[in-house]
């Protein structure tokens, strides 16, 4: 593996939403990146392709998904993933996540994320699969802890644990949701600080926060709300081992005015603001996770950002 | 569509164990029954392995598959939800409620995209419901977010360089993904249209469409979608175009039914069937005719 370390700090970021487009092109907030729900554009012949493009001329992208369904025990969608490759590569995606879940079997697609049973078998199952869907990709695949209502197995290795072990073995890297390891941690009695300080830090590229819901029996991973106190603690625990990471917040429900959802996400940089650079705390090899555009140096990451930030000045 | 490009050939072997679990699972969530699948080859060439000896996974508690489990129900309604407005007025909200549920359980995703998931639902609706025009109204909903959905072959063009109808009776078109024509028995457009334009409460779920069969086209226009009653003549003729037919062709079958049409009526509809982007050029045939500005 190479040890030149590269930072891929993207800032804090957004997902885009469909209510948000006009405003963010008219407007052209200073916003560090967007988040692209990949299956909004794929499979609808087209609809919000030139979204995509118009986002991408102004904004550094990733794209985050729902369906790949990395540990499904029904065989890998290829025409699935050929058309996520091609989406990466339209949209000049700088890193490509989903859930480390699954959401159907036998052919069929529940459209939920559910959680695995974190043993031996799945493990090495799952690795194979995300060396498979990183080779179709052409590019590192980026892990989301998911929220859960329920522990899957009995017996099984904690979820920081078999997260850092699939890494080491898959080599993927980690998209940390902070809102999902709180929400997780109270419905299942676990310590989420414990989560944090055990997660492997050096494989999280980026950052998810949101809101939830407290239902009396459980808490609910709604992205309805403003991010809770105790997930804004977890995320600066989490950036003391991190260094500055790439923060997105999500807000999927009930979606306020842009400004509202901005304020909110904005609320990370004071975090940030405190942590050690991403280079001082983070490990990621260099070219790793620029999307393939950059040549993967620094140098030209900063230049490819840079452009971006004048064509959004412009 | 594009093409896999990886280097790897080998097929990830999912655990036996692995496998009895989620379908044990999925058929607690959805409800339904998954027979159990035998070893067999996947779907991808790759040999599921089946150990005997592999230690099961337990169910999850019942609790927490609930929660998933009302998830499930409710993201799956408010997408079909969203698809199929009039339809949920003209079935009333527990008729709705109760064509859902039916839906799901009989016609599951098997989709990546929750944007298919209501793909079937008019033909469900053409089995289950007595009313006939409910299921006309999905499927009018459903070509409606077909053609917003469907990326353009561009701007609606104008007509193709000539001065008389004959000049085209060579060339080949083509239907424009954006645009659908539709074969109805009763005026849902009509229906639909008073639904959203008017006051939602002032249209009683019991009113029914006029019955008058007819041909309808729906087609993008920007950002909008907007529908054209198509008279017989003039419906024959582009459905005949817009499946392949030369004009020439074309224009023989529709002189043979209607004696009385004439080179200026057929002119006429040309030149608003590309105005509305009801019709294309076929470029694969036509490449070398020019359009009119």
């Amino acid at each position: 593996m190479n040890h030149h370390h590269e930072s891929i700090d993207l800032g804090v970021g957004l997902g885009l939403r469909g209510r948000h487009v006009a405003h963010v092109l008219d407007h052209r907030p200073e916003v560090g990146f967007f988040e692209l729900l990949s299956e909004n554009y794929m499979g609808t012949g087209g609809r919000g392709l030139e979204t995509v493009e118009r986002i991408a001329d102004l904004y550094p992208t990733v794209l985050h998904g729902v369906s790949l369904s990395i540990g499904s025990s029904d065989p890998l969608d290829r025409a699935y993933l050929a058309e996520l490759a091609d989406l990466a590569d339209r949209s000049g995606a700088r890193w490509v996540s989903d859930h480390l879940c699954w959401t159907g079997v036998d052919g069929r697609n529940t459209h939920d994320l559910l959680p695995l049973p974190y043993d031996e078998p799945t493990l090495a199952y799952v690795g194979d699969r995300v060396r498979a869907v990183a080779d179709i990709l052409g590019r590192p695949l980026v892990l989301e802890n998911p929220s859960s209502y329920f522990v899957a197995g009995s017996g099984c290795m904690p979820e920081p644990e078999f997260l850092g072990r699939l890494c080491d073995a898959a080599d993927c890297r980690l998209l940390l949701d902070i809102n999902n390891v709180y929400v997780s941690a109270v419905n299942h009695g676990i310590d989420a600080a414990h989560y944090i300080d055990t997660i492997p830090a050096d494989r999280v590229v980026q950052v998810h926060l949101a809101g939830h819901r407290d239902l009396g029996t459980h808490l609910l991973d709604t992205h309805g709300d403003f991010v809770a106190g105790p997930v804004w603690d977890l995320y600066g625990r989490l950036l003391a081992r991190t260094g500055r990471v790439s923060t997105l917040l999500e807000w999927d429900a009930e979606i306020p005015p842009f400004d509202v959802v901005w304020a909110e996400a904005r609320k990370a940089v004071d975090y940030r603001a405190v942590a050690s650079p991403a280079s001082d705390a983070r490990h990621v090899p260099a070219g790793a996770m620029d999307g393939g555009r950059t040549g993967g140096t620094p140098e030209a990451a900063a230049d490819d950002r840079e452009e971006r930030r004048h064509a959004a000045a412009a | 569509m594009p093409q896999p490009r990886e280097r790897r050939t080998a097929a990830p072997v999912a655990p036996a164990a692995l496998i009895a679990w989620q379908r044990r699972v999925q058929s607690s969530l959805l409800a339904t029954t998954v027979p159990e699948r035998p070893a067999e080859p996947a779907r991808d060439g790759s040999i599921v392995r089946v150990e005997a000896r592999a230690a099961a996974v337990s169910m999850p508690d019942e609790a927490g598959l609930a929660i998933y489990r009302r998830m499930i129900a409710s993201r799956f309604h408010n997408v079909l939800l969203q698809a199929y407005p009039a339809v949920r007025v003209a079935l009333g909200r527990e008729g709705f409620d109760d064509a859902v549920r039916e839906f799901v359980r009989d016609c599951p995703s098997t989709s990546f995209t929750l944007a298919h998931l209501g793909d079937g639902f008019g033909a469900f609706l053409d089995q289950r419901e007595s009313a006939a025009w409910i299921a006309e109204l999905a499927r009018l909903e459903h070509a409606r977010a077909a053609c917003l959905d469907a990326r353009p072959l561009g701007a609606p063009g104008g007509l193709p360089a000539a001065h008389e109808v004959s000049d085209w009776l060579g060339m080949g078109f083509a239907a424009p993904p954006t645009s659908r024509i539709l074969d109805l028995n009763f005026r849902v457009d009509v229906w639909r249209a008073r639904l959203v334009v008017g006051d939602r409460a002032s249209a009683p779920a019991s009113t029914r469409p006029e019955r008058a069969p007819h041909r309808l086209a729906v087609y993008r226009v920007g950002g909008d979608v907007r529908c054209r009653r198509l008279e017989s003549d003039e419906a024959d003729l582009l459905v005949a175009l817009r499946g392949g037919a030369r004009l020439g062709e074309g224009v023989a079958a529709a002189m043979a039914a209607s004696p009385t049409l004439d080179s200026m009526r057929l002119t006429d509809w040309l030149r608003e069937w590309f105005e509305l982007g009801l019709l294309a050029i076929d470029s694969a045939t036509n490449h070398d005719r020019r359009h009119v500005e």
